[in-house]
């Protein structure tokens, strides 16, 4: 469902694929060709969200926030991921089950472990790999684990379209 | 709502009760007496999934794998279970809030606690207890331990087919 509150409508590009059983409501923009699956809730009421191009929110996520959020192009968030933060750069990678909690910034071509736990105003620099809880920065993300964010996007980019021409 | 995609559609056996807010797309199949609750997501779209006889996926769980996923008979899944495993033996409870990862398997009789984090391609034996972020094997599960996760299990049983009957 796409909600429009307080006389703001969220802008979908048509290329975009939303599931029938998501949640879409208020100051909230989504790009060309990104996905939001089932079950998803992004709620754009306080604050805008603005989610870029070829970006995945998978099953169950919740995306809200006080302040405005930035999810980059090419992102791929897995299931029951609460997005609370502030920034997700670009072809990062969010584990599922993390919390991304207020003001963090996770930056490009990151990866945020399964069940990980950003805490408040964390910033995560670029080519990090965090994970546990509360999250700490356990190295660098290699070249190969970068190519295997942008395959996860290609398939997602892919199957999204399946979805969305069957009407689902 | 439960929908079909890449031409399968989900086999879902007469007796077992989906929430009218569930949503089940795919190549999913579903035993007697099974219970799939509110916000609960199963997607076989990459591949199939298979839920064995009497088994309980409680509220807002994704279940979602890139492999072939087997959960068994008499199974209690908590609320909010993000399910992406290759393989769950017969009567586990699994608990609220847990994560269970690529190709990992969990044998019969196992009990994995509340927000426990099975890591990609971690073995639970049968009988065995595991919880932690990640989640490690701390012993075994008593017989009582089993007595109980029966007990909760005819509960959520009896209470889905109230629901059922009362078409929710």
């Amino acid at each position: 469902m796409i909600r429009t509150f307080n006389g703001k409508t969220p802008k979908i590009h048509e290329t975009a694929f939303i599931s029938e059983a998501a949640y879409i409501a208020g100051d909230v923009e989504i790009g060309e060709s990104s996905s939001v699956w089932p079950g998803t809730v992004i709620r754009g009421d306080h604050a805008p969200i603005v989610i870029g191009k070829n970006t995945q929110i998978e099953d169950n996520c919740t995306v809200h926030s006080g302040t405005p959020l930035t999810i980059g192009d090419n992102v791929h968030i897995g299931h029951n991921v609460v997005v609370h933060c502030s920034r997700i750069g670009d072809t990062t990678l969010i584990g599922n089950h993390a919390t991304l909690s207020e003001y963090a910034e996770i930056g490009y071509f990151c990866v945020v472990g399964a069940g990980a736990l950003v805490t408040p105003g964390m910033k995560v620099p670029d080519r990090t790999f965090v994970v546990g809880v509360p999250a700490r920065i356990k190295g660098e993300v290699s070249q190969e684990r970068i190519d295997i964010t942008r395959q996860s996007v290609d398939i997602y980019v892919k199957m999204s379209k399946e979805y969305k021409e069957q009407g689902l | 709502m439960i929908k079909s995609f890449r031409g399968k559609t989900p086999k879902i056996h007469e007796t077992a009760f989906i929430s009218e807010e569930a949503y089940i797309v795919g190549d999913v199949e579903i035993g007697e007496g099974a219970g799939i609750w509110p916000g609960t997501v199963i997607r076989g779209d990459s591949a199939k999934i298979t839920i064995g006889r009497n088994t309980q996926i409680e509220d807002n769980c994704t279940v979602h794998s890139g492999v072939p996923m087997t959960i068994g008979e008499n199974v209690l899944i908590g609320h909010n279970v993000v399910v992406h495993c290759a393989r769950i033996g017969d009567n586990v409870l699994v608990g609220n809030n847990a994560t269970l990862l690529d190709n990992a398997e969990i044998g019969s009789y196992c009990i994995v606690g509340a927000n426990a984090l099975v890591n990609m391609d971690m073995k639970v034996p049968d009988r065995a207890f595991a919880y932690g972020v990640p989640a490690r094997i701390k012993g075994e599960v008593p017989q009582e331990r089993t007595d109980i996760i029966t007990l909760a299990l005819l509960f959520n049983m009896v209470m889905a087919k109230e629901y059922k009957e009362h078409g929710l």
